[in-house]
């Protein structure tokens, strides 16, 4: 049983980090993104997604203990949450490490139309903990080079 | 349950160990995991989609209502198996116990209505009411799955029609009234969660 709980906290979270690239990819939130390029990253979830579903039910010993009852209904939406919390963070922090250099440019439309973006609209101009920061101190960071102006 | 209900459990599980291939793929669908997690990362992903604040605003409504929907859904079905304990089918006619056996595992909790049918339509119909591009895709794996129950002769059909309805319907009460009284809390923690960049 506890062989299952770890390899379905394992599957989740892989599937999760291949799920959220997908969605980020798809809505152009680059400070999200694992790489540089859409392409790259619909790969990456492709593979992510495909290989955790393939592993947690292609393996014959995970079927035969989802067979012989595995885990109970409450258990399971708990490992279900904690993985994709995790995930989630996981994302987080490693696409701000990646794109440590993505800030926000004055040459995007948005910003010289000056509209300012909220919650993760900002992602799609800046990494994850640049925008954080930002709204911290209770500003964007598009603001804050106007003010630089 | 009808005798047209036992009739059609009889029938349908009577093709287990016929084809490999279709209990291979059966065996996929009725188990708790392949079919319940895959919808949940399509609400994960749903966080996510939009191309504005205002079409993802809806998206995530639509995961905050299957949400609120499936718990309600499960509290549900508990008192319903309380107060009527209905038998699953390989319980009544104990010679369809080897086909259970052959691609699932007998479980010991009432039959009526089906958990998996009400959870399954709940997150379907919650995402339907606000996405119909992405909620009508939903259906196809509710339905497999939910088939696959009363071909591994675990529900009568009966069981699933009656957790599909009330899946429905209370995604349905939750989409229209319910979400709307608890809008001002919505707002509050889709503001707080934009604020932390993660809405």
């Amino acid at each position: 049983m506890e062989h299952l709980a770890g390899h379905y906290l394992l599957f989740v979270f892989i599937a999760a980090c291949g799920v959220i690239q997908l969605a980020a990819a798809y809505s152009k939130l680059w400070g999200l993104l694992f790489f540089k390029k859409r392409v790259p990253s619909y790969i990456f979830a492709a593979v992510a997604i495909g290989g955790a579903f393939g592993w947690f039910f292609g393996c014959d010993n995970h079927m035969e203990e989802i067979m012989h009852t595995g885990l109970e209904g409450a258990q399971q939406v708990r490992f279900f949450l904690l993985a994709t919390i995790v995930a989630a963070f996981f994302t987080l922090i490693l696409s701000s490490v990646i794109n440590r250099g993505l800030s926000s440019s004055s040459e995007q439309p948005e910003v010289s139309a000056g509209i300012t973006k909220e919650g993760l609209d900002t992602l799609r101009e800046e990494n994850y903990l640049r925008a954080l920061l930002s709204s911290i101190r209770g500003t964007t960071s598009v603001s804050m080079r106007k003010d630089k102006k | 349950m009808t005798v047209a209900d036992e009739r059609a459990v009889e029938w349908l599980s009577n093709l287990v160990g016929k084809s490999p291939l279709l209990d291979g793929f059966m065996r996929l669908m009725v188990n708790d995991y392949f079919v319940p997690v895959g919808l949940a990362l399509v609400l994960v992903a749903l966080w996510l989609l939009g191309t504005d604040e205002a079409a993802r605003g809806q998206n995530q409504r639509a995961m905050i209502c299957a949400a609120i929907s499936i718990g309600i859904i499960c509290a549900i079905i508990e008192i319903c198996n309380h107060i009527y304990p209905n038998p699953r089918p390989f319980q009544e006619m104990p010679w369809l116990m080897e086909r259970v056996k052959a691609i699932f595992y007998p479980p010991t909790d009432p039959s009526f209505p089906s958990n998996c049918a009400g959870v399954t339509f709940a997150t379907a119909s919650a995402v339907w009411w606000r996405n119909r591009r992405i909620g009508q895709w939903l259906f196809i794996p509710a339905f497999l799955m939910c088939f696959a129950r009363v071909y591994a002769a675990v529900h009568y059909p009966l069981d699933i029609v009656g957790g599909a309805a009330i899946g429905i319907l209370v995604a349905y009460l939750v989409h229209k009234f319910l979400l709307p009284l608890l809008e001002p809390l919505v707002v509050l923690l889709l503001r707080l969660l934009r604020w932390l960049r993660v809405a």
